[in-house]
C-alpha cells in the first residue's frame, strides 16, 4: 500500500512543480496581454447600464457614503442635489459615456481638506457597496475602481 | 528566555484579541493585509509580502492572530502566533511551530519560535504606481537543537533578513484584480529553521527568492501560486523548494480562511512531502 501511494504522490509532486510554475508564468503573462488594447468591446458606461445605470449607481454611492460614519460628517455641507450631479457627469466621462464634467478638478476639489487615508478607503468601500447593491459584475467593478483609485493622489491629504 | 518569549506571545496574543472584540477592524480594504505564513509574517502561506497584519491605516493599530496546519505526507505541522501592526508601517509578530517527525524519530518533534519585525518603506500596494515595499526581519530560535545538531546543523538560532515588493492591480487579466509579490531573503535556515542554522555543507547566509501570484475572482476569493528557494545546508539530507497553490477567503476583514496544497519537497530524507495546508485568521 504505502510504496504505490509514495509513487502516486511523487508522480503528482513532479507534475506540481511544472504546473505552478506554468501558473505563473500564464498569470504574468496574461497580466502583460491585459494592458495591450482589446478588440472594440462595449464601453464601461454602457456595462454600468447607461445613463440609468451610472444614474442609479451614484444615487446608490451618496446614501452609502451618507450612512457611513467614517465619512458621511465631511458631506454636512454638501449640496446633495450638486453633489449628485457633478458625480454623475464625471463618472459619465470618466467611463466613455461622452459627457463634459462641468465642475473642479479633484485637486481643486479636495484643497485643503486633508481627507484622510482612511476616509478615502471608506469611499472606495461605498462605491464597492453600491456597486454590489446594483449586481455589477466583478469585472465591471474593477474597471471603475481602476479608474478611482488614481485619484488618491489628488485627493489624500490634500 | 522561552519564558519571556511565550509570555510576550500570551500578551501579544491577548491584546491581539481583546482589539478584535472591541473596534471595527481597520481602514484598509479587505484582503489587503494578506493572509498569515508559517513564520508569523503577513503574506502568503510560506512567503512573506510587503503587506502588513490585519487592516491598520497610517493612524492606527492593526493586526492578526492566526492558526495553521500542515499535513505532508510523512509529517504534521502545526503552527500559530499573532501579529501587532502600527500604523501601516511596523509589524512586529510572533510564531511558534511544531513539526511532528514521529516517522523519522518515534516520538520526538521539531519546534522553533519566530520574532518578526517589518518595516514598510515606501510604497502602496493599491494606490502608488511603484510597488509597496516592505523590510523584514525574522529571528528564529530552534528550540528542540539537540535533533538539528546531530544531523550537522551550526546553531540554535538565525535571523533571516528580507526585502519584500507587492503590487495589486485592480483591473488585471480578465478584469480580475492581480496581485503580485516578490521577496528576497538571506538566510541560513535549514528547512526553515526547523532543522537550526547552518551546516557541515554550508554555512554561510545565501541569497533565496521567493515569489506569489494571486488573482481574485471577487473581493472574497483569491486562487494563487507560491514559491519559496531554500538553502540546502546539511550534508545528511536533500533540501527541495517549496511550492504551493492556494485559496484564499475573505468573507469579512475580520475572519479569513487558507486552503492550500503544499509540496515542501524532501524533508529528513523522506521525499515527496505534498499535503494539505489549512490557515484560519482572525484580523483587526
Amino acid at each position: 500500500m504505502k510504496p504505490s501511494y509514495s509513487m502516486a504522490m511523487g508522480r503528482l509532486r513532479r507534475c506540481l512543480a511544472p504546473t505552478v510554475l506554468h501558473m505563473l508564468v500564464a498569470i504574468l503573462v496574461g497580466a502583460c496581454s491585459a494592458t495591450s488594447p482589446a478588440k472594440p468591446e462595449m464601453t464601461l458606461y454602457e456595462q454600468l447600464g447607461g445613463e440609468a445605470g451610472v444614474e442609479q449607481l451614484t444615487t446608490d454611492f451618496i446614501r452609502e457614503i451618507a450612512a457611513d460614519e467614517r465619512i458621511k460628517g465631511r458631506y454636512r455641507q454638501t449640496d446633495i442635489g450638486r453633489f449628485h450631479r457633478m458625480m454623475t457627469e464625471q463618472m459619465c466621462m470618466e467611463t466613455g459615456g461622452g459627457c463634459t464634467y462641468s465642475g473642479d478638478d479633484m485637486l481643486q476639489t479636495h484643497a485643503g481638506m486633508k481627507i484622510t487615508r482612511v476616509e478615502f478607503n471608506g469611499i472606495v468601500e461605498a462605491l464597492m457597496r453600491a456597486m454590489d447593491r446594483n449586481r455589477i459584475p466583478q469585472g465591471v467593478q474593477n474597471q471603475l475602481l481602476a479608474l478611482y483609485a488614481p485619484m488618491h493622489a489628488d485627493i489624500v491629504n490634500r | 528566555m522561552s519564558s519571556i518569549i511565550r509570555a510576550s506571545m500570551l500578551c501579544l496574543m491577548l491584546s491581539a484579541v481583546a482589539g478584535t472584540l472591541q473596534a471595527a477592524p481597520g481602514g484598509r480594504l479587505i484582503a489587503t493585509g494578506g493572509a498569515m505564513t508559517v513564520e508569523g509574517a503577513a503574506g502568503g502561506g510560506i512567503v512573506p509580502w510587503a503587506l502588513l497584519a490585519g487592516y491598520a491605516e497610517d493612524e492606527q493599530f492593526g493586526g492578526s492572530a492566526w492558526y495553521t496546519q500542515v499535513q505532508p505526507k510523512d509529517f504534521t505541522m502545526q503552527a500559530y502566533g499573532a501579529a501587532l501592526s502600527l500604523h501601516n508601517r511596523v509589524e512586529l509578530s510572533i510564531g511558534k511551530q511544531r513539526f511532528d517527525i514521529d516517522e523519522v524519530i518515534p516520538g520526538e518533534q521539531l519546534e522553533q519560535t519566530i520574532l518578526g519585525a517589518k518595516l514598510r518603506l515606501n510604497g502602496d500596494l493599491i494606490y502608488t504606481r511603484l510597488p509597496q515595499m516592505t523590510l523584514g526581519l525574522q529571528y528564529k530560535k530552534n528550540d528542540t537543537f539537540a535533533i538539528p545538531e546531530s544531523v550537522g546543523a551550526r546553531d540554535d538560532k538565525g535571523l533571516d533578513i528580507y526585502l519584500a515588493a507587492s503590487k495589486l492591480w485592480l483591473d488585471g487579466p480578465f478584469h480580475r484584480s492581480l496581485f503580485l509579490n516578490a521577496t528576497v531573503r538571506a538566510t541560513r535556515a535549514n528547512q526553515g529553521g526547523l532543522l537550526g542554522f547552518g551546516g557541515d555543507r554550508r554555512n554561510r547566509l545565501s541569497l533565496q527568492a521567493e515569489a506569489s501570484a494571486g488573482l481574485f475572482i471577487t473581493r472574497q476569493w483569491v486562487l494563487g501560486v507560491e514559491y519559496r528557494q531554500k538553502p540546502d545546508n546539511l550534508g545528511f539530507a536533500r533540501e527541495d523548494d517549496w511550492y504551493d497553490v492556494f485559496l484564499g477567503w475573505f468573507p469579512s476583514k475580520r475572519v479569513s480562511l487558507v486552503a492550500a496544497w503544499s509540496d515542501l519537497g524532501s524533508i529528513t530524507g523522506l521525499d515527496d512531502q505534498t499535503g494539505v495546508y489549512l490557515s484560519l485568521q482572525v484580523s483587526q
